[in-house]
């Protein structure tokens, strides 16, 4: 039997208990700076640009003052280096800026010719920066980018479009820790959604490819979609068929969409030259067609899976070779060659890389999506 | 020799499991890939294997040692005077204490550092030093009963946040940087093991609560499973790590496993590091505790002295270390100082006792 005392005793050390963890609550929020969300600016996207030789970084604040309604606020500075762009901003504002909620950092085209390292490098350290947060580059400049979508009221307009477009569209799924992953990783390299302006709007308009952290060059967007192949087990993304190889008509052609593709390596040969088979499952429906294609024999729908097939390794084909040409691994063909090599090193792969064979195998079904014939 | 020790201060046999994955699961589950991928690379997960079973080995010469004594006495402190004589016996166990006091202080100041770093760089830091040590204090001065009950959340804890959250980051890992298996010397991995071992102590707080554990003959499966799941715990953190980030970006990461958390979104939660970090508190108060509670005792043993003001010098000290330990490579020298001790107390001191034990049982019967 417990005495009264001992269980007095007891309940009073539970009170101490949840005293002390009460109290201790009320300290530990007291230490350090607090931010409270309406006394501070928070970051959504930012740009950086080349201005000649000083770097213009370009940022988008929300402001909530108006009820149910975004206004953006756009802050421009310059400085002779990108690394104080954060401190230059905050002497044009009234309310100290944070960059915990940053979702979009959009390069120039002529910064990211400069190299990007440095900023990605920031990133990477920056505590305070989510993994999730989006990288692209801007054909033009990313300045007028981000001032284009001011009347969206849409802080976050371009980081929305580049994740609906990797979701449905063509784009590979990217973010900032893939991408460092990329960026840091040997035997591949980064690549970045590529946006241009077009009439005043901001368009997707494919992919830019990077060697180390500067800007090699840039593909369309139906070559965004074959990287997304090659890359990922991926959903969704469409491509446009010729059907005809010269003077096709508007109606000469066929749209299909992939449902799900699934993509396999295997090393086929390590000497003298090493060659890669880069096969790929997918299932697609045909979303528009001309009236003279027909699916009324299993043998029609064969011939245009192997035709779809066929056009599909060509520009897969084609892609590889363009990144041969401009010594880029968007792919990581280079990593895939370390997993399957012993003392692997980066130096004797890039040597080795125009030589490099990759075969492409596609394996195609098409599925039967539509109700009528 | 009195007898058995009062019911009122001993644990059932499965409390040894809590307590000792709590010791061997510390803040380093968040932070040891990256000196562990140093030198062994993508084959870092064989060197973890090795330290695993070295600990088996440890834990079963532990038990050998252990079960040869007189169950009251069971502890580091009457077998180093067994052992070694009164005034060697006095210096090792004086060395011991200490070792455990800085254990404790070591996971304490690492654990505030990870705050100040990662969720608040401008606070200062005694308010919550001082909230932490009188946590501390409440915690170890209601004895062991109290300090086991403590591991048994801390363990809940670490199992209701770690396993849902490795497996969300299931979609974003990379199964092609665990290739080529093997591609590193043998020095390499040993290396890396010895990194590993560094990074993986704490089964010797087994030396210092035997006494306490109820039927002790049972315990010693739960102690093989402590380190089993402990070290599975290690294992995959390593390879979560490798996978995530690869070698090369990991070569770059203090805190590899929050990093990537740091990828999850949950709704409500954006930020899920801060969450992991905040309540990661609680899994340090227990093993801080753990640690001075054996201090304590083992104080009170050799100088009889009161457990409770024991624990007052003990928490004075930690506040007069604070004031001499304070930027990163003060905490990194205190670390490395302690992992070393830990590694010579482990795989030194351990295996002689144990020789001695043998002996000494084989001249006893003969």
């Amino acid at each position: 039997m417990r005495s009264k005392a001992a269980v007095r005793a007891r309940c009073l050390s539970y009170t101490g208990c949840v005293g002390i963890l009460v109290l201790s609550c009320f300290l530990i929020s007291s230490c350090g700076n607090r931010r409270i969300v309406d006394h501070i600016k928070l970051i959504q996207s930012a740009g950086y640009d080349l201005d000649g030789k000083r770097v213009r970084s370009t940022i988008l604040i929300g402001d909530y003052t108006e009820k149910e309604k975004t206004n953006i606020k756009i802050l421009s500075t310059e400085s002779v280096s990108s690394m104080d762009t954060m401190q230059r901003q905050n002497t044009k504002s009234n309310q100290s800026l944070h960059t915990g909620q940053m979702r979009l950092v959009l390069f120039g085209k002529q910064f990211a010719k400069q190299g990007i390292g440095s900023v990605l490098d920031r990133l990477f350290h920056d505590q305070f920066i989510s993994s999730r947060l989006r990288l692209a580059v801007s054909g033009t400049n990313a300045a007028g980018l981000l001032s284009s979508t001011v009347n969206t009221h849409d802080t976050l307009f371009i980081m929305n479009m580049v994740e609906q477009n990797e979701e449905w569209g063509n784009l590979p799924k990217l973010n900032l820790q893939t991408s460092l992953y990329n960026y840091y990783g040997a035997g591949r390299d980064l690549f970045l959604p590529y946006l241009i302006l077009e009439g005043g709007t901001v368009k997707i308009d494919g992919i830019a490819l990077f060697k180390d952290d500067k800007f090699a060059t840039n593909v369309d967007i139906r070559d965004a979609f074959v990287l997304k192949l090659l890359t990922e087990n991926s959903r969704n993304g469409s491509i446009l068929m010729p059907l005809k190889e010269s003077d096709a008509l508007p109606d000469d052609y066929i749209l299909m969409r992939s449902i799900a593709s699934k993509r396999t390596i295997q090393l086929v040969s390590q000497e003298p030259a090493p060659v890669i088979l880069i096969k790929i499952k997918m299932k697609v429906s045909v979303r528009e067609k001309p009236e003279y294609i027909r699916f009324e024999t299993k043998e029609d729908i064969s011939a245009l899976e192997r035709k779809l097939a066929a056009y599909l390794v060509k520009k897969a084909e084609d892609f590889i070779s363009l990144c041969k040409s401009k010594q880029v691994d968007p792919i990581g063909l280079g990593d895939f060659m370390r997993s399957k090599s012993r003392g692997w090193n980066e130096k004797d792969f890039q040597a080795s890389y125009p030589s490099l064979k990759a075969k492409i195998r596609i394996d195609l079904k098409i599925v039967q999506s539509s109700l009528s014939q | 020799m009195s007898n058995a020790i009062s019911e009122k201060f001993t644990v059932s046999p499965i409390h040894l499991f809590f307590i000792m994955y709590v010791s061997i699961v510390d803040i380093s589950i968040l932070s040891f890939q990256r000196e562990v991928a140093m030198d062994a690379g993508q084959d870092a997960w064989v060197s973890i294997l090795l330290v695993w079973l070295s600990s088996h080995i440890l834990v079963w010469m532990m038990f050998k040692i252990l079960s040869n004594q007189n169950p009251v006495n069971a502890d580091f402190v009457s077998i180093n005077y067994a052992y070694f004589g009164k005034f060697l016996g006095a210096c090792m166990n004086q060395a011991i204490i200490l070792y455990f006091v800085l254990t404790a202080f070591v996971m304490y100041r690492i654990y505030l550092e990870a705050i100040l770093v990662l969720i608040f760089p401008t606070m200062s830091l005694w308010p919550i030093s001082l909230v932490f040590i009188v946590l501390i204090y409440y915690a170890v001065s209601g004895g062991f009963q109290t300090v086991a009950g403590l591991c048994f959340w801390a363990f809940f804890i670490i199992v209701i946040l770690f396993p849902p959250l490795l497996v969300l980051l299931i979609p974003f890992l990379h199964p092609q940087n665990l290739l080529p298996f093997f591609d590193h010397s043998p020095m390499q991995i040993l290396k890396s093991s010895h990194q590993m071992a560094l990074n993986f102590y704490g089964a010797e707080v087994l030396l210092g609560i035997y006494p306490y554990i109820q039927t002790q003959a049972k315990s010693q499966k739960w102690a093989h499973i402590a380190i089993g799941s402990a070290a599975l715990m290690f294992l995959v953190a390593m390879v979560v790590a490798l996978l995530y980030f690869g070698q090369d970006q990991l070569h770059h990461l203090v805190w590899p496993t929050l990093k990537a958390i740091g990828m999850l979104e949950l709704p409500l939660f954006q930020r899920l590091e801060y969450l992991v970090l905040s309540v990661w508190l609680l899994k340090t108060l227990a093993s801080v505790g753990v640690g001075l509670w054996i201090s304590c005792h083992s104080l009170k043993k050799l100088w009889r002295t009161k457990p409770s003001n024991n624990l007052v010098v003990i928490l004075l000290l930690f506040i007069i270390l604070q004031l001499f330990i304070k930027d990163p490579e003060q905490i990194i020298t205190a670390k490395m100082l302690h992992t070393n001790i830990g590694v010579y107390f482990a795989y030194i001191y351990i295996p002689i006792v144990f020789i001695i034990t043998m002996v000494r049982k084989k001249f006893s019967k003969g």
